[in-house]
């Protein structure tokens, strides 16, 4: 059977373009429609986060005011932990009385003392391990640092000796002296640097004689008490 | 007809293309950009405010570390105030020199010495007595509140006196320069 299209082409024409319209009218209503869902999506959620953002201010401001604080006290505490260390450093001078107290201690009557000189004197074989500093950025350093660095620097190389010079009738007295010396925890080596026979009128043979006791503390022990020091300071137990 | 329609088309097609992209980068890509950053801005401050515990803790212990330092400080900072020890100090020398029983004592204060956050104060000292009474005195000046070094010590008998020696300490002490701090 054949079917027979009664309708003008003109019609047919008008049918074709309103189904094309209506076809371009959804297209693009379905875009608008995706675009308005999406940007209103992103303006909602901009909204939440500043709502978000807005909620969390109070409590962010008092976590940043907690974090300026700690900058300021660990920046004023170090210049604090600075002027320590040098002050931990001068009071860790050689113990002078004790060392008094030990050259009396140790001595027998037979010893006489003609001259006794406790000093610092330079030495040159700690000199060489420790070379001069290079102190180029040290102006960059706290002035508290500058100090101890220099105090550490003057007392490197250096070290405590007593000199005594003497008489005394009977040397093995002297070399026990010395011995008892040697025992002590502060002496480092007890040496006699010279022992010569007086020639006298009395029987009694007297020597002459010169000890030289070096002693064992020194700059390094200081600085080891700064920095053990001030750790401990710094760790919180005890001053 | 045919190219009237096709034109039109072209032209539908080109307005949504245009609008397209006008959209993307004029909204959509910097809203993304700003939501984006906000959502970071979120996590960050939510991250700090979570570690706020641990701050407050932090803050206490440099508190705490504060008071000790200040403690331990307070006597040399004290001195820092009153830069005027050197005559206290000699006064108290000599008070400490008659009680350990030393006599003819002599202070012969040197030039000072100024260093960056402190000054240095050298002083030669002499004196007469025992070897027991001028322990003693040394032992005195250690137990002074002041870092002071002493720095030689010579002991010569005296002639003619029995057990008396002539003594000539070199010390110096230091003070807080002007509460200079770093």
């Amino acid at each position: 059977m054949q079917s027979i299209d009664f309708l003008p082409e003109k019609y047919k024409q008008r049918r074709i373009r309103k189904r094309v319209g209506f076809l371009r009218i959804g297209i693009f209503s379905i875009i608008v429609l995706c675009v308005c869902g999406t940007a209103l999506f992103q303006l909602v959620r901009l909204g939440s986060l500043k709502l978000e953002i807005a909620s969390l201010e109070a409590e962010y401001s008092k976590v940043t005011e907690i974090q300026k604080n700690i900058l300021e006290l660990e920046s004023k505490n170090q210049t604090q932990i600075n002027q320590a260390q040098l002050l931990t450093f001068l009071r860790h001078p050689w113990p002078s009385s004790q060392i008094m107290s030990l050259v009396a201690e140790t001595k027998t009557e037979s010893l006489y003392f003609n001259e006794m000189r406790v000093f610092r004197q330079s030495e040159t074989k700690k000199k060489a391990l420790f070379p001069e500093d290079k102190d180029t950025n040290k102006d960059k350093l706290p002035a508290a640092v500058q100090d101890l660095l220099e105090l550490q620097k003057d007392l490197r190389g250096k070290e405590i000796v007593i000199n005594i010079s003497g008489i005394c009738n009977d040397t093995t007295q002297l070399y026990d002296y010395l011995s008892k010396l040697n025992q002590s925890d502060l002496v480092h080596r007890a040496i006699v640097d010279s022992v010569e026979p007086i020639t006298g009128i009395s029987d009694i043979q007297n020597s002459r004689f010169e000890i030289i006791v070096y002693l064992n503390t020194d700059a390094d022990n200081s600085a080891n008490a700064t920095n053990h020091q001030v750790a401990t300071l710094s760790n919180a137990k005890e001053i | 007809m045919l190219q009237n329609k096709s034109k039109s088309q072209v032209l539908f097609l080109g307005i949504l293309s245009v609008a397209g992209v006008v959209y993307v980068l004029f909204f959509l890509a910097p809203w993304q950009r700003s939501i984006s950053q906000l959502q970071a801005d979120v996590i960050s401050k939510q991250t700090e405010i979570a570690g706020v515990q641990d701050l407050e803790l932090r803050l206490m212990q440099l508190e705490k570390e504060t008071v000790r330092l200040n403690t331990y400080l307070e006597n040399w900072q004290v001195d820092s105030l009153l830069n005027q020890q050197a005559a206290k100090l000699f006064g108290q020398i000599s008070i400490l020199a008659d009680q350990a029983g030393t006599d003819n004592l002599s202070l012969d204060p040197l030039q000072e010495v100024q260093m960056e956050s402190a000054k240095s104060y050298p002083l030669a000292l002499g004196c007469q007595g025992t070897y027991h009474e001028i322990q003693d005195f040394i032992y005195r000046i250690e137990q002074l509140p002041y870092e002071i070094w002493i720095e030689d010590i010579k002991l010569t008998p005296l002639a003619n006196r029995d057990n008396r020696l002539q003594c000539e300490i070199t010390l110096k002490f230091f003070i807080a320069s002007n509460g200079n701090s770093d």
